[in-house]
């Protein structure tokens, strides 16, 4: 099909004003591109607030000690040992008489490091070849040193071995539990560290969380003695290169810890982190447990979110009768996100504000630019008419000009959008593609052609070719 | 061919109006060639424009063929202009982005005409008024005579019953006047009806016809043998 000569006209008018042109599509891309990501903005915005005040975590009520978080301007040494409040997994039998309670449990993040500290260089029996630690064999027992290195005053390293003094407690960070056989038959594991939760049994249900081979922590894992570990699918995978983890040992610190689980896949940071039971320690003697005890948060699963603050203030009513009034900090991190999530609303809501202001500007503009633009053609747009060109086809001849503008403007304003909308996505975070960003470009674009362009084209098309002759 | 009565044409311009034509009876018979003349201001254009619907009269009738043309829907009166009207104007009006057989083939495009057949006629056009080397030429390209020559190729282009000329040779020098003259006068004596607006007296006197318009009213008519 040829081009007939009313659309040449117009196509080589637009060439024949390249700098006019480009400022128009521009006006239009820009305008677009600016509103379409404020949507893209406001969307992402709020439904991944709404997502992340559904998930489990904004169910929660966390009870923690008032040192826990008021304490962290005061030196620890200053604080009497006797005043210190620790929470155990004891004091979960709150929910008892909390009825609203659907899951009770400890989530407390810890770190562990892996492997056996045998260190490169050491033999079998013991006998340290490296500059960097030792094991000793005493009796079939193992001391182990390493990773500590001493270094004296000139910054060498001690090559002594340092055992390290027995504490008065008996504890001693250097000590190790595992039989020095079972010690160096372990293989060295592909991951020296990773972050961990000391957790609960309900802590599994309350995030629906389920063991691909083994199981998850029972009653009895937190009663036991006996080391287990629960590692992430992705984590099991980085550390056993060929992924069977369930029953395998490794060593943990001085511990060795028997995996007694592996966790589906969840795409979430669990993946890549392991658990170990959080242990009920004897807080009366000398157990040394008691030192993870320290900081315990103890968390409540409410389903029915508006209950949140009553069973918040039943919650507190045990606890104060437990421990006396306010020596237990109670709080709900719902209520918190949504404060910080209003706050962002209200800046959002500024920041689409602003969008559409500049969409308006850019009408506003593109359809004076239009205008000018069709006014300085009105001679010839007589003529047209002269030559038999009827108010239509000089509607649909100046459109082919001005749709041909607001098209390229709506399509390089769409792909404005997705790309200003793709660096929101990456800095907030969020996943996956949202097709209503495509949708309301497409939408807006439309609109906003339209009004640009047909506008300020049906205004002109109405002239009388004697008065547009005239007009010179 | 045309029967105009009783036309009259008012300006609003506010406060004051202006009776640019008042009262005008005029027949235009088939193959006629007819010079409207009268000083500046005295409403020839504004005649021009009504006959060619370009303009609408205020009052009065205007009948096409026995129709009565002013009622007639927008796409009609374009289809009129179109395919039974032919304009040449005093400065041309050519399109400064279309080459010279473009802008013939122009009205063509609007009749329908299929690419190959307009581009055929407007080259005969072109050659028949003697622009075959100058078919592809831009408007700029071309002189006063040339352009005007091509503006009159297109007025032909889709072959109309009225030519209507608006002082054709006012932006030409006399020889190149001339041969605009002739060419129309070619049309004529091949039936095409011809009215020629101008304030020449003696171009007027080479019509068949001539009226005289001042202060809107046809103030003297003339037969020639």
């Amino acid at each position: 099909m040829r081009i007939k000569e009313d659309q040449l006209l117009m196509i080589r008018s637009i060439k024949g004003r390249p700098v006019e042109s480009i400022l128009l599509i521009l006006g239009i891309a820009l305008g677009i591109g600016a509103t379409v990501s404020g949507f893209a903005l406001v969307n992402q915005s709020l439904s991944e607030a709404d997502k992340l005040l559904s998930s489990t975590y904004y169910h929660e009520i966390v009870v923690g000690t008032r040192q826990n978080s008021d304490g962290m301007d005061i030196a620890a040494s200053l604080v009497s040992d006797d005043n210190n409040l620790i929470l155990t997994v004891n004091d979960l039998a709150a929910r008892k008489e909390v009825p609203d309670v659907k899951y009770a449990y400890v989530m407390n993040r810890t770190h562990l490091r892996f492997g056996n500290m045998r260190l490169p260089g050491s033999d079998n029996n013991g006998t340290n070849t490296s500059t960097q630690g030792s094991v000793n064999n005493q009796n079939n027992r193992t001391i182990v040193t390493g990773n500590f290195q001493p270094r004296d005053a000139t910054g060498n390293t001690n090559t002594e071995a340092m055992p390290g003094p027995p504490s008065d407690d008996g504890f001693d960070p250097f000590h190790t539990n595992i039989d020095a056989d079972e010690l160096t038959s372990l293989e060295e594991p592909q991951v020296e560290e990773a972050d961990a939760y000391r957790v609960t049994p309900e802590f599994f249900s309350a995030y629906g969380l389920n063991a691909v081979s083994g199981s998850v922590f029972s009653e009895q894992d937190i009663k036991s003695d006996t080391p287990s570990l629960i590692l992430g699918s992705k984590l099991a995978k980085k550390i056993f290169e060929d992924a069977i983890a369930y029953g395998r040992k490794i060593q943990v610190m001085r511990d060795l810890y028997t995996i007694t689980g592996v966790l589906a896949e969840t795409g979430t940071a669990f993946d890549n982190e392991a658990f170990i039971p959080a242990v009920v320690p004897d807080l009366s003697g000398n157990d040394f447990r008691r030192f993870e005890a320290w900081g315990t948060t103890l968390r409540f699963i409410v389903q029915d979110l508006s209950r949140l603050t009553s069973v918040k203030a039943q919650i507190a009513t045990y606890f104060d009768k437990e421990y006396g009034e306010g020596n237990v900090d109670i709080s709900i991190p719902k209520v918190e996100a949504e404060a910080v999530s209003d706050r962002n609303l209200r800046l959002i809501t500024v920041i689409l504000i602003l969008s559409i202001s500049g969409l308006l500007i850019a009408i506003v503009n593109v359809t004076n630019i239009l205008v000018s633009r069709m006014e300085r053609r009105r001679k010839s747009l007589g003529i047209l008419k002269a030559l038999g060109a009827s108010t239509n086809k000089i509607l649909i001849s100046l459109e082919y000009e001005a749709l041909f503008i607001g098209v390229c403007g709506a399509l390089t304003g769409t792909v404005i959008a997705v790309v200003l909308s793709e660096i929101i996505k990456n800095s907030l975070g969020t996943s996956g593609y949202n097709a209503l960003i495509l949708v309301l470009g497409v939408f807006i674009s439309w609109i906003f052609t339209m009004v640009v362009t047909g506008i300020p084209a049906f205004q002109i098309s109405k002239i009388a070719p004697s008065e547009a002759i005239r007009y010179e | 061919m045309i029967r105009l009565e009783n036309i009259e044409k008012e300006f609003d311009l506010g406060q004051i109006k202006i009776k640019a034509l008042d009262n005008i009876n005029l027949t235009i018979n088939r193959g006629d060639y007819l010079a409207v003349m009268g000083p500046s201001g005295s409403g020839k254009s504004t005649f021009l424009n009504i006959l060619g619907i370009l303009d609408f009269s205020t009052s009065g009738q205007y009948f096409l063929e026995d129709y009565e043309i002013s009622s007639l829907p927008d796409k009609e009166q374009a289809r009129i202009r179109n395919k039974h009207f032919g304009f040449v104007f005093q400065s041309f009006n050519l399109f400064s982005e279309l080459s010279a057989i473009e802008n013939v083939m122009l009205p063509m495009s609007y009749a329908g005409v299929k690419y190959n057949a307009r581009k055929k006629r407007a080259g005969e056009l072109l050659d028949w008024l003697g622009l075959n080397d100058r078919l592809y030429h831009l408007p700029s390209m071309l002189s006063g005579g040339e352009q005007q020559r091509v503006a009159i190729a297109r007025a032909l282009s889709n072959d109309p019953d009225l030519i209507l000329a608006d002082e054709p040779t006012g932006n030409l020098p006399s020889d190149k006047g001339e041969e605009i003259l002739e060419t129309l006068e070619k049309l004529n004596s091949n039936g095409v009806t011809i009215v020629m607006v101008t304030h020449n007296d003696a171009q007027g006197d080479r019509a068949h016809k001539r009226i005289h318009i001042k202060d809107g009213k046809i103030e003297w008519r003339k037969v020639c043998a």
